[in-house]
């Protein structure tokens, strides 16, 4: 048959996409914890950001959450947003999630006891998965009939993911497995990995997800079509800027980047507010809690870029570091955690539903998505999250300690200890949400007589 | 205009008068929400028909697949259609015993299977239809508006 027809006919069983749901806030709250323990000692992880803790601190978050979540979506995604199925879901989601979880396990542990063999092992193991990831996504997306900018748009993020890998992978073997981190090079890295792999896939996802779910017009086509292009040009300019220490040239790149990302805020802002659902919705407000945090990092880093550009001497490592960290914190934790709530919901009860189906057992017993995970839980869920990001955000603000009388000068450590503490129970609950849905999928499961269990 | 384009066209106005319910059912007007959720579930189930008993038949019968009750494509989608029945069920009684967390609960379900179903049609099933059925495209079309 077809195998986009194929794609049709069968969903990836539900521990696939949930072995890496729930890793994911388990190193959200190793990266919390060193959080608080760096503020503990008074350090400001924007002021140093080559530091172990602080690089421990930024992988646990962007390999053990964000990478940790997109690829376990990506498989359930796929068949629905691009008609390409994953072959043996099973089989290669079990390989994969142990390959990123023990190579995110020991680079975390390269970073913390400073061990270079430990670094070179944990390189590899990445390099592993990630081609794992890129080969397979790759070979689904070729393979799909789908045109949609969708498809390129997730091209374009494992292609960057490749580079993002491949560029830090380069300088810690020239370096001995520990190189002089600031290095040029790791700027690349940077931003292929948070522009290029988690930006594109980002909007790749939100093209279509946001007008299936919020019953909005479709993301104005021109723009989709012209957004990811323009973008992973930027990136390329960006890289042979850098490459040829070009530094006019990386400015307007870096312009370029933040001009488009601050059109794809405001184009899916008003997406957004088109919609015709007429009901409250969590993972709407994340989606503008997202995009306002988008905006905002665009405005900041091209802010810094033309003040750059036309001369002053504003510190690169301030706004950059800013824009890092609206990106992560405030965009893309956002964004995920309001596609969690729905996603974990539907695919317990859809499973359930099938599996009752099945057994011809009567399907009205089984729980809605709301009774799965309540709605006022959700809604606590992002008022915990919205007050972490907020803390977050004002403890770090730079400069604001010099305006404060001598009593209160403890403030901003202060705020970033909560601010620390507050992600951890973030952290925590969307654990425990997870945790709580899945028993509850086994509970129903146990009320069915005579089923063969199914992983 | 196409097959694909009149289904993918007759999806969004489901959509609509899905919107419509949900947002009445907020407010708390029950007469209303039994007639907007009527309404959307009646335009639903037309276009059901459409695809049971016009749109799949003729394509499992030109392209050779798998007739309904097997595990072809088409039999996912009619599959997925009594899913959805299960959950129109539901919605009603939701309505009848006035509980708008049932009824929320219920229609957020119902969003996600039908959103993620209709996407699986329109990028994969109907793009096939188009050019498997390319020969009877404009006498089908008229069966479909009649209906």
């Amino acid at each position: 048959m077809n195998p986009a027809l194929l794609s049709l006919t069968k969903a990836p069983p539900l521990s696939v996409p949930l072995r890496f749901f729930l890793t994911a806030p388990l190193f959200g709250l190793v990266a919390a914890i060193t959080l608080f323990f760096l503020a503990w000692q008074g350090v400001n992880p924007l002021a140093q950001r080559w530091s172990p803790a602080v690089l421990l601190l930024v992988h646990a978050l962007t390999l053990g959450y964000l990478t940790m979540v997109m690829v376990g979506a990506l498989s359930q995604l796929m068949p629905v947003l691009i008609g390409a199925r994953l072959e043996n879901p099973l089989r290669v989601s079990r390989v994969m999630h142990l390959l990123l979880l023990l190579g995110v396990l020991l680079l975390l542990l390269g970073f913390a006891l400073q061990i270079p063999w430990l670094l070179a092992s944990a390189t590899l193991l990445l390099g592993l998965a990630l081609s794992q990831v890129v080969v397979v996504t790759l070979y689904a997306l070729l393979r799909s009939s789908s045109r949609h900018a969708t498809v390129y748009a997730l091209i374009a993020a494992v292609l960057a993911l490749s580079l993002t890998w491949g560029v830090i992978a380069l300088l810690l073997y020239q370096g001995n497995w520990w190189t002089p981190l600031a290095h040029p090079y790791t700027h690349l890295h940077i931003v292929w990995g948070v522009l290029g792999w988690m930006g594109m896939l980002l909007m790749g996802i939100a093209y279509q997800v946001v007008p299936m779910f919020q019953i909005t017009p479709e993301f104005p086509q021109r723009w989709r079509q012209a957004l990811v292009p323009l973008l992973f040009a930027a990136l390329l300019l960006l890289t042979l800027a850098v490459l040829l220490e070009l530094k006019t040239l990386a400015h307007l790149a870096h312009l370029m980047l933040g001009l488009g990302f601050a059109a794809f805020a405001l184009l899916l802002w008003r997406l957004l507010r088109q919609r015709m659902r007429r009901i409250a919705d969590v993972t709407y407000d994340y989606w503008l809690l997202a995009m306002a945090s988008l905006l905002l990092a665009a405005v900041v880093a091209v802010i810094g870029e033309v003040a750059a550009l036309l001369g002053f001497a504003v510190p690169a490592a301030l706004w950059q570091g800013w824009a890092l960290l609206l990106l992560l914190a405030g965009v893309l934790l956002a964004a995920i955690a309001g596609m969690l709530l729905k996603i974990v919901p539907f695919l317990v009860w859809l499973h359930l539903n099938h599996r009752f189906q099945r057994a011809g057992a009567f399907q009205g017993n089984i729980p809605n998505m709301r009774q799965i995970i309540p709605y006022q839980q959700m809604r606590r869920q992002f008022t915990l999250q919205l007050a972490a990001l907020l803390t977050l955000l004002v403890a770090l603000l730079p400069g604001w300690s010099g305006w404060l009388p001598e009593a209160l000068l403890f403030l901003p450590q202060w705020l970033l200890m909560v601010a620390a503490l507050l992600w951890a129970a973030l952290f925590l609950l969307q654990f425990v949400v997870m945790v709580t849905a899945l028993r509850l999928y086994r509970h129903h499961l146990r009320l069915l007589p005579g089923l063969l269990p199914e992983h | 205009m196409s097959i694909a384009e009149f289904m993918r066209d007759d999806h969004k106005h489901c959509d609509a008068l899905f919107a419509a319910a949900e947002g009445m059912a907020c407010r708390g007007d029950w007469l209303e929400v039994q007639r907007s959720s009527d309404n959307f579930i009646h335009r639903t189930e037309r276009h059901f028909s459409l695809e049971e008993e016009i749109l799949f038949p003729r394509f499992e019968e030109v392209s050779g697949m798998p007739q309904g009750g097997s595990a072809g494509p088409t039999a996912m989608m009619r599959s997925e259609h009594q899913q959805m029945r299960g959950l129109f069920v539901q919605l009603l009684a939701a309505v009848t015993a006035k509980d708008s967390e049932a009824f929320l609960g219920v229609s957020e379900t119902l969003l996600l299977l039908m959103q993620q179903h209709n996407a699986k049609e329109e990028q994969i099933l109907y793009v096939m239809m188009d050019r498997v059925l390319a020969d009877e495209e404009q006498s089908l079309l008229l069966k479909l508006q009649m209906m």
